[in-house]
């Protein structure tokens, strides 16, 4: 199989994997179907990760609710339209040969982004103060 | 500029979703592959490149693999209740 090949496959698995994600999480609430797997770390630890909450959020995108859907992840929301473009270059770049227009990121701006995740993950699980705010669904006990 | 590719996109969805400590390595070779970019050491980013790849594979991987396990415990354990 050529690079040209596998790019294709795998540009097609992604776009399948997100168009049946998109239905199954149109059609089901994360929070109450029993459909969805959760969250391993939370199911064995009892502890938020940086992604805990992302499956409810995007339910409550496909329903309108971004006042939800942020509360559930903020992260995830926010990060939603650079992975969605991701997918778009990626997919560009497997069927017509180029990327989309990239930014340059410089290296310090990638690390940051790495330690933003991590902290995210980290700070949610936090019970005092403001920070439980963050812990899914946190943001919609303020009014 | 070069055109080499960080897979930082794979990296932080593998961080988030599958496996977050191999992830956070696919997102440092990221870092990686553009700083030597900038420092002009193309082999340097190509070799980093490769690396963010195979963790974002490795991480991709264990996530399915901590999902298939999860189902299974889950599904033992349906059995063994009735």
């Amino acid at each position: 199989m050529t690079a040209a090949e596998s790019d294709r496959r795998l540009a097609i698995a992604l776009l399948s994997a997100v168009a049946v994600a998109v239905v199954l999480l149109r059609l089901f609430d994360p929070a109450t179907a029993g459909i969805f797997p959760p969250c391993p770390l939370r199911a064995l630890t009892g502890w938020y990760c940086p992604g805990c909450g992302s499956l409810r959020a995007f339910h409550q995108l496909l329903h309108g609710n971004l006042r939800a859907a942020f509360a559930m992840n903020p992260l995830a929301v926010l990060s939603l339209p650079f992975l969605t473009y991701g997918l778009a270059s990626y997919s560009a770049f497997a069927f017509r040969g180029h990327y989309l227009p990239r930014v340059f990121l410089p290296a310090v701006c990638i690390r940051g982004l790495g330690i933003v995740i991590v902290l995210f993950g980290i700070v949610r699980n936090f019970q005092t103060g403001f920070l439980p705010l963050l812990a899914p669904g946190g943001l919609l006990t303020l009014r | 500029m070069v055109n080499i590719p960080n897979y930082l996109v794979p990296a932080i969805l593998v961080t988030v979703f599958c496996c977050l400590p191999t992830g956070i390595a696919a997102i440092v070779y990221a870092a990686q592959v553009n700083s030597k970019i900038t420092g002009g050491d193309i082999a340097g980013a190509q070799a980093a490149s490769r690396n963010a790849k195979m963790w974002c594979w490795i991480s991709g991987g264990a996530g399915v693999l901590i999902i298939l396990l999860y189902v299974m415990v889950g599904m033992l354990a349906l059995l063994s209740h009735r």
